[in-house]
């Protein structure tokens, strides 16, 4: 068996819900990857260490989080690697983030007929603007999924309309299907202002 | 993140719309996981969707190729893959048609 295998995401920080799934890293040293699941999470040993000397946010999620749960070798490959570089691409990724945020928005406020996936899509969106804030705004980064809740500028969205976005999410991904009003949730999401949330993350760096 | 993520929830959205467009929301394909998939497929009714469910399933792994960087040829990968993407796409909209 020439790879490795880790956990990493919610369960690894201890973070479990009814809808929780396991996030399985792989990091093969084949090329072969039909050998593990669709699900997983595959990355080359070259671009991990990519992502580590770029000082990418991943980077840093699997540096503080991950768990190797199966290596062939004495000492694991990402503890070889020893920290990222610091994370450098914030404001890209906040960018980014941000038109993945407006792109959902306008979907719903154009009466989409996928509102599960994009409530799904704004539930991503804040988290990770979140988590990319969080290494300026916090000390530390958190990849926890209440870190839009951790900062100094909180999410402008109620928290159970957020959980309603985050199982929305549960459901495009893990199919699991729970009841909850997503016509309320589309509204709160609608109304709650974006552009000023995240003007004040960026002004609070 | 990266853009390629941003390109990957644009070719979902899309497929998303040709097949929700064609049922209500009650019969809605919420994602293009496997899972979410035979879902969908079993709500609607599993004999109706037999010949849409493998055009689904490979849309899915070609979507998710969209952000997959863990090949060094990404970039190949991703040319190729989006317009594997326009194929199927005129594919299921011929097979919903003609099953719906």
């Amino acid at each position: 068996m020439n790879h490795e295998l880790y956990v990493f995401g919610s369960v690894a920080r201890g973070e479990v819900s009814p809808t929780s799934d396991i996030d399985i890293l792989v990091i093969p040293f084949t090329s072969d990857r039909s050998l593990f699941p669709a699900e997983w999470s595959i990355y080359s040993p070259e671009l991990v260490e990519d992502y580590f000397r770029k000082g990418r946010l991943f980077a840093w999620h699997l540096h503080l989080e991950a768990q190797c749960i199966f290596t062939p070798n004495k000492t694991s490959f990402l503890d070889a690697l020893g920290a990222p570089a610091p994370y450098s691409t914030m404001a890209q990724d906040i960018r980014e983030l941000e038109i993945l945020l407006r792109e959902a928005i306008e979907e719903i406020k154009s009466g989409t007929n996928s509102l599960v996936y994009e409530l799904g899509i704004v539930y991503t969106a804040v988290r990770d603007i979140a988590m990319s804030v969080s290494w300026a705004l916090l000390g530390a980064p958190s990849f926890s999924r209440r870190a839009p809740y951790e900062l100094p500028a909180p999410c402008p969205l109620s928290f159970m309309a957020y959980e309603n976005a985050m199982l929305a999410r549960h459901w495009s991904t893990r199919g699991v299907e729970i009841s909850i009003d997503l016509e309320r949730t589309a509204q709160e999401v609608v109304r709650a202002p974006w552009t000023q949330w995240v003007e004040s993350l960026r002004e609070a760096q | 993140m990266t853009n390629t993520f941003l390109n990957r929830v644009s070719a979902e959205r899309r497929v998303l719309s040709v097949v929700n467009g064609r049922f209500s929301r009650t019969n809605q394909l919420t994602g293009l996981s496997r899972v979410a998939i035979a879902k969908w497929c079993a709500s609607v009714g599993l004999e109706r969707t037999v010949s849409i469910k493998p055009i689904l399933l490979s849309l899915a792994e070609k979507c998710q190729r969209l952000s997959d960087r863990s090949n060094e040829t990404f970039h190949q990968i991703e040319q190729h893959a989006a317009a594997s993407i326009e194929r199927h796409l005129v594919e299921l909209e011929g097979e919903l048609e003609r099953c719906m």
